[in-house]
């Protein structure tokens, strides 16, 4: 199976990953791709970090818990936790977290060692040229600071001879492909995009690595940070554009992905804490079209493009919170993606207790069911799932093409699910009883296992409503 | 309804999927992004390289030329910072030898080369990791030709602050500590990011403005560099990779008129500390090498308290001057400046309630700066010497005339004076307080070396300067001084710089000489250099006039200030009186006078010589000694004391050629005022009949010597006649005496009287004796300085005070002075006559002791020419300045005179000879020099005959007038026994003819000297005579008068 290595470089790298873990599970489609996260971020304490590697491993869970029977590795079922997620541990069947060296405690200029220059030497003064008193007393254990000057360095560094690069040249295969996410206005991921575009097309000892097809997103700014004059920060929002205008100029002539995707803001932005150690940033629209660049980039064709591809997209309108119709059609899979996920989050959520549902006996899906691990997982999940969706709709700019009806209220009408288009399921009762159907229909030995029957039947009822808005 | 894009700008894609419609972000949509407005430059190291900053400076320039196409859009405080810290590069390094001329020495620039070849390999030794990284970019991200990289490093008192490095991309690069950091309440000064550059100096730009602090583009500045930098971007060479400043700098070309084509350039390279040329990619950085870097201005403007003097020193020229300035500043012009300047040259000013602004103009170039007080930004500062620094400082060049022939411009001294009046803490001194002098040679003025040890044989220059005095209370020294001297050239300006708390100041003063025009008339000066006075006469060689004493029209000395003129008050008072009161007693008695005018200063002069006290290093003139023309007129300072036996003793040689030197000085400058011929002066010099063989070597010696020196004439040129003589052919040639058949001439000193005999205006014999007026006012023998025996002295100390407080303190200062003799004391009371009225009491008091010392020495001689067979004089001339108490004290009336005269002739020689003719000459003293004037070379010398009162027997030595003394003292003692009897009768013809009145001591005082005769004359004989010569030398002196002496000085008492 044709993986794809997905670098996320830095805080944005891991918030785009998050959506694309949201997205997959919510059913888009990866074009058949293995999915192989690799984050890439010196941050030793950023909870974003962890959250995304317990996301990726709840994914994983759930995943597995489809398509692993009895020792035996079956085809996922369409829609749900389709796509498989691994890493490259896995791949490398290493038991230690690889990507733990990435990290880095120490400050920069300790880090460069540059104390052991005399101080009459001349080397210094081109230390100086290089990098600010600032840039050599940051802590990398907080990143660089929106200095990709000093991530290059330091990620160059790390790269070099990693045991995380090694196992991806090890795993690479023909036909696979790498992605690389990144922010432009950063230091993290503005200096690993390139470094690692550069790592790749100068891999000699491998052809296949070195040629192979290479999509990345670079995103742009997209939100703002408090002024540093009031949280002492050295990260400093108003200069997000300047620095983001100074890496495309530089960007026009040296990038090396074959698809090379933009996303930002041009206004609306939203103002986060600026607080390297808090990146609780609540997930954002422009994300969520970051991590869809992955999925363009997949339905590509294998054939590297002759010249590089520089994509972007927009939407429709330029409304402060977005539904189908100011979005445009272009985003219909995404919105149906969400939509399919959150009403598979209503069912999950009612269905336990629904003691005249049919499948509860045809299919086992008892109390017992309900109680394990898998199904405990996927409503984890979903809660999550339920609270970026929240975060996305409530964001600035705002994402919310649905109108997801209070769980607590059964008769809710649901017709109006997605905004802007009539769901022909009125109320509950619809995705029920096709999930019956179903599973009356379905001959397949593998749905014996029953956490895949269920999100097998439960993907196919909400598709046959949902699969309309394509 | 259009699509809006998800990027940072908007390109109208047409539908919502992701789509390469647009293509990349080019340079030109960027252009469209507008940034949010920030001043705050520490994040601009936006590019994912280590080099990411090259590439920053290279995207500010391309915004700075796009808002200089399209000003709304606008390129941003951040951009514009790089910009301007770019070009400040490119500025200062091109303005180099402008700073380098008004930095410190502890500041400096410094470009150092990093060579990629050599110092990766020390990198990757050292610290790896950041080699890796500059492997890794270096050449694919910078491209930086022969892969080296020039470092721009300012030194500030041994401390490095890396200014900027190369850049492939814009030239230069200012490092990212150098970036300022953002006041977003505008009121704090700009700081820089790094600490490093918390030290940092503001450094201004010579166009304005502090380089790296404040923003300012290429437009602002000033039109030398635009055209630099449009000469540095418009060359072939220039690599595309410069493009963003080339197309920058060019586009000012299209509109801004500072900017000429075909501009020429006035530059040199600039090299590295490794030699080679700075040359980036292509682009060779100079820096001017054209006269507008030079910096013709100090950042001080001194500002004296008075007005320089119009005639001795240039000033500027004053924008609607009026007559009620009372001040000047010092020309500021640098020292480079100064050796920049060609040909004529003119500086002006232009005053205004808030600053100065001065100008220099000279062959076209104009330059000007802005002085005000406190000297802000690039204005220059005034200091105000006397109302802020309080300092008093004035200056005096002697002399102030130049010779027409240079080489006769061989002697300059050059007095400071500075008086810090602060009163609890006195920061200045004189140490602080620096001259340097230039000479100016085709048009051009070089600086005079100062001789050091290094440069000891030099033809010309300046002898280490010395402090004479240091201001000190305790020691009554208000001022402290300071002494140049310049050898062998003239000088066209002096530099004075003072090291004030407030910072180094310094300026130029020009002197205005005056210069002797060159003639062909020459002049003879005799110099007579008494024991008690001095006296120089002149006559002009080709006229046949009466000569005169040296005086002169015009000042000698060219102080600073200026004096108005004015008929009621000498011009020597004038020039004195505006000297600061503080400093004046240091030029009045460490300098030479203003001028001799004749009146307040005039020959004759005190014999007397300041000498340092308690100094017993060499003595040199000005330096630590000097005439001390104040004495008996003021008190001298607290370091100092007099010197009045210059010229008996032989342990005083080194004081004595000063005394002659700075004479010879004076007489130098008079034939300059006169616009005489120097080389073709003559000089007579005087020696008494007493000196011995070796006092009248060393004079010969110390004549001959100090002439070559200061008057470069040969010894051809310089004579030396018996003082004796001398007067005799001054009055011949007066046509004074009856009969010139017998003619003595009588010179009656300080310390000796000199006895000549013409016979046919031929010198027959002449004497010398040790016996001048000065017995009178001394202690007989009793040589201690403080004795204080006098009965003169005794009668009046007490009673003798002046009105005048610097009289009478210096009359106290003198009075218990054990250095001071009671005869300098009385001389002291008699040179202030009209004060003391010394002379009234003496004439009411003293006759008879007059009388006495007459009569001896009448007596004496007529014993001496009797005894030599002479026929008695028809004539007798008194001349010397001692004989003055003859018509003075004695009798006013030379009839009176003449019967004492007479009298005693007729005692040695017999009744029968005729009325002897006394002269008294009005000029008594002067008759010497001017009798030396018209002496003829080749006349006959008179015979020295040593008399010792007896006969004609002459004495071999001291041994054969010890064997031949007990008969000596038996006839010299009926000898006295007789003279005392004369004494009497002359005694009664003073009475007769009414000069004393009243008189009743007559016996007393004939008992008085006729006491203890005989153990005086053993006594003495022994102590001057006996103990005090060897057996074997000549006894120049008489016998004679040593028992007189001792009556002299019984006589005071009476």
């Amino acid at each position: 199976m044709k993986r794809v290595f997905v670098f996320c470089i830095g805080g944005t790298g891991l918030r785009v990953m998050k959506s694309i873990t949201m997205l997959l599970a919510a059913g888009m489609d990866a074009k058949g791709f293995t999915i192989v996260p690799v984050p890439i971020d010196p941050h030793l304490d950023l909870e974003e970090k962890r959250n995304l590697q317990t996301l990726l491993g709840e994914y994983e869970n759930i995943h597995n818990s489809c398509i692993l029977s009895d020792g035996q590795r079956l085809n996922p079922p369409k829609g749900f936790f389709e796509t498989n997620i691994t890493d490259l541990k896995n791949l490398n069947g290493q038991q230690n977290d690889i990507s733990e060296p990435i990290a880095e405690k120490r400050s920069f200029g300790q880090y460069l060692n540059i104390g052991k220059l005399n101080s009459d030497d001349i080397n210094n003064f081109l230390v100086q040229t290089l990098f600010s008193q600032a840039n050599l007393d940051n802590d990398l254990s907080v990143g660089f600071k929106g200095s990709p000057n000093v991530g290059t360095v330091v990620l160059g560094e790390m790269i070099k001879g990693a045991d995380w690069f090694q196992a991806f040249c090890n795993a690479f295969q023909q036909g696979d492909r790498i992605f690389i996410i990144s922010s432009i206005f950063g230091g993290t991921g503005a200096s690993g995009f390139p470094l690692l575009e550069k790592k790749v097309r100068n891999y000699t000892d491998n052809t296949t690595i070195k040629d192979a097809m290479m999509g990345a997103i670079s995103v742009l700014p997209y939100y703002a940070l408090e002024d540093p004059g009031i949280t002492d920060s050295d990260i400093d929002s108003a200069n997000f554009l300047t620095k983001t205008k100074s890496a495309l100029a530089y960007y026009e002539n040296s990038i090396e992905s074959d698809y090379h995707y933009y996303v930002g803001e041009q206004g609306m932005k939203v103002t986060y804490q600026n607080d390297e150690k808090k990146q609780e940033d609540k997930a954002h629209f422009v994300e969520l079209v970051a991590a869809s660049a992955l999925f363009d980039f997949l339905s590509k064709s294998d054939d590297r493009p002759d010249t590089r591809q520089t994509m972007s997209r927009s939407i429709k309108e330029d409304v402060e919170s977005l539904s189908l119709s100011s979005l445009g059609d272009a985003y219909k899979d995404i919105v149906k993606a969400l939509a399919d996920m959150t009403i598979l989050s209503r069912i999950v959520s009612f269905l336990p207790e629904e003691t005249q549902f049919p499948l509860t006996k045809n299919r086992g899906y008892d109390s017992d069911f309900y109680n394990d691990k898998s199904f405990v997982a996927l409503k984890n999940f979903l809660e999550r799932f339920a609270v970026w969706y929240e975060e996305l709709a409530s964001n600035k700019r705002g994402f919310a093409p649905l109108n997801i009806a209070n769980v607590k209220v059964r008769k809710a009408p649901l017709s109006n699910w997605i905004k802007d288009f009539s769901l022909d399921a009125k109320d509950e009762s619809y995705y029920l009883l096709e999930m019956i159907r179903a599973s009356n229909k379905d001959s397949n030995p593998s749905n014996t296992i029953k956490f895949r029957s269920f999100l097998d039947y439960a993907y196919k009822a909400i598709n046959k409503y949902t699969g309309k808005i394509m | 309804m259009s699509s809006v894009d998800l990027n940072i700008i908007e390109r109208g894609l047409k539908g919502q999927e992701w789509t390469a419609e647009k293509g990349p972000i080019t340079a030109g949509d960027l252009a469209n992004i507008a940034e949010q407005r920030t001043n705050n430059s520490s994040a601009l190291n936006a590019l994912p390289t280590p080099f990411a900053r090259f590439f920053v400076f290279k995207e500010a320039f391309r915004r700075a030329l796009e808002e200089l196409k399209d000003k709304k859009k606008i390129a941003g405080d951040a951009y514009n910072r790089l910009v301007s810290d770019a070009l400040d590069i490119f500025e200062l390094l091109y303005n180099q030898t402008y700073h380098a001329s008004r930095w410190e020495d502890s500041r400096k620039i410094n470009i150092y080369e990093w060579d990629y070849t050599q110092q990766l390999p020390e990198l990757k030794r050292q610290v790896p990791i950041l080699a890796s990284a500059i492997e890794n970019y270096f050449k694919s991200d910078l491209k930086a030709a022969s892969n080296k990289l020039f470092f721009v490093v300012l030194t500030e008192n041994g401390r490095d602050y890396l200014l900027a490095t190369s850049s492939p991309f814009t030239g230069f690069i200012t490092p990212p500590d150098l970036d300022k950091k953002v006041d977003t309440r505008g009121k704090n000064p700009t700081q820089f990011i790094g600490k490093r550059y918390e030290k940092f100096p503001s450094i201004h730009r010579k166009s304005g403005g502090t380089y790296f602090k404040d923003i300012k583009l290429f437009g602002d500045r000033d039109k030398s560099f635009k055209n630099y930098m449009y000469y540095l971007v418009n060359n072939d060479e220039l690599g595309q990779e410069m493009r963003e400043l080339r197309d920058y700098i060019k586009q000012f070309a299209i509109f801004d008129q500072d900017i000429i084509k075909g501009w020429e350039p006035s530059v040199q390279p600039i090299i590295s500390t490794d030699s080679n040329e700075v040359n980036i990619n292509g682009l060779t950085v100079y820096k001017d090498n054209s006269i507008s870097t030079v910096n013709f201005f100090n950042d001080t403007l001194i500002k004296l308290p008075f007005r320089l003097s119009k005639e001795y020193y240039h000033s500027m020229k004053y924008a609607n001057d009026n007559e009620d300035r009372d001040y000047d500043f010092i020309i500021p012009i640098s020292k480079e400046g100064l050796e920049k300047v060609e040909g004529d040259f003119e500086c002006s000013c232009k005053v205004t309630a808030t600053k100065v602004i001065v100008s220099l103009s000279y062959k076209g170039h104009k330059a000007e700066k802005e002085y005000t007080n406190d000297g802000l930004g690039s204005n220059g500062r005034i200091v105000n010497l006397k109302d802020r620094e309080k300092i008093n400082f004035n200056l005096a060049i002697f002399p102030n005339i130049l010779s027409p022939t240079d080489k006769e411009n061989n002697y300059f001294k050059i007095m400071a004076v500075v008086n810090d009046s602060t009163t609890d803490y006195r920061p200045f001194s004189i140490d602080k307080l620096d001259l340097s002098f230039y000479y100016r040679e085709e048009e051009k003025f070089k600086e005079i070396e100062v001789i050091d040890t290094d440069n000891y044989f030099s033809k010309f220059g300046i002898h280490p300067a010395v402090i004479r005095s240091k201001q000190n209370e305790g020691q009554e020294i208000d001022a402290s001084s300071k002494f140049y001297e310049v050898f062998n050239t003239k000088f066209d300006a002096i530099n004075v710089r003072f090291g004030l708390d407030s910072g180094e100041t310094e300026g130029f003063l020009f002197p205005k000489w005056k210069v002797a025009q060159r003639t062909n008339e020459s002049y003879t000066y005799a110099i007579d250099l008494g024991t008690t006075n001095t006296y120089i006469s002149c006559t002009k060689d080709s006229d046949d006039n009466e000569p005169e004493q040296l005086s002169m029209d015009e000042p000698m000395v060219a102080f600073l200030h200026d004096v108005k003129k004015s008929k009621q008050h000498p011009t020597v008072s004038l020039i004195e009186s505006a000297i600061d009161p503080k400093s004046r007693k240091n030029f009045n008695t460490e300098f030479i006078p203003a001028m001799i005018d004749g009146h307040i200063f005039k020959f004759p002069i005190r014999t007397a010589l300041v000498i340092p006290r308690n100094d017993k290093s060499a003595t040199n003139l000005f330096d630590n000694s000097n005439i001390a023309f104040f004495y008996e007129k003021t008190t001298g300072l607290g370091n100092q004391t007099i010197l009045t036996d210059l010229k008996w003793q032989s342990s005083h040689e080194r004081e004595l050629r000063i005394f002659i030197r700075e004479l010879l000085l004076i007489v130098k400058t008079d034939i300059l005022q006169k616009n005489g011929l120097l080389s073709a002066t003559k000089i007579i010099w005087f020696k008494p009949l007493s000196f011995k063989t070796g006092a009248r070597d060393l004079y010969n010696k110390i004549w001959t010597e100090e002439a070559k020196e200061v008057l470069n004439i040969p010894s051809s040129q310089i004579e030396n006649i018996s003082e004796s003589e001398a007067p005799y052919y001054y009055f011949r040639k007066k046509n004074a005496f009856q009969s010139i058949d017998a003619v003595s001439i009588v010179d009656i000193g300080g310390g000796s009287t000199d006895f000549i005999y013409f016979a046919d205006s031929k010198p027959q014999i002449a004497n010398s004796v040790h016996f001048g007026c000065d017995v009178l006012w001394g202690n007989g023998f009793n040589e201690y300085d403080n004795a204080r025996d006098n009965g003169i002295y005794q009668k009046y100390v007490e009673a003798i005070h002046f009105d005048d407080e610097e009289l009478e303190k210096l009359n106290l200062q003198m009075r218990m002075s054990p250095e001071t003799s009671t005869k300098d004391i009385l001389n002291f009371w008699l040179s202030n006559d009209d004060k003391s009225e010394i002379s009234k009491k003496l004439r009411d008091a003293y006759k008879p002791l007059f009388l006495y010392h007459f009569a001896s020495i009448v007596y004496f001689m007529a014993k001496m020419y009797h005894a030599k067979g002479l026929e008695c004089p028809r004539s007798v001339l008194f001349c010397g300045n001692g004989s003055r108490y003859i018509d003075g004290f004695i009798s006013s009336n030379t009839e009176t005179v003449e019967q004492i005269v007479t009298a005693i002739f007729k005692n040695v020689y017999g009744s029968d000879i005729k009325k002897v003719q006394v002269i008294l000459p009005e000029v008594r003293k002067e008759s010497t020099c001017y009798g030396g004037l018209y002496r003829k070379k080749g006349v006959d010398i008179p015979t020295e005959f040593n008399f010792q009162g007896i006969d004609s027997t002459e004495y071999e030595n001291v041994e054969t007038l010890k064997k031949a003394f007990p008969s000596i003292r038996k006839d010299l003692l009926v000898n006295f026994n007789n003279f005392n009897k004369l004494y009497k009768e002359l005694l009664n013809i003073l009475v007769r003819n009414g000069e004393l009145e009243n008189f009743t001591a007559t016996d007393k005082i004939i008992n008085l000297i006729s006491s203890d005769l005989e153990d005086s004359l053993t006594k003495n004989f022994k102590t001057q005579v006996v103990e005090t010569l060897n057996d074997n030398e000549v006894y120049h002196d008489s016998v004679f008068f040593l028992p007189v002496i001792d009556n002299v000085l019984k006589l005071t008492k009476i």
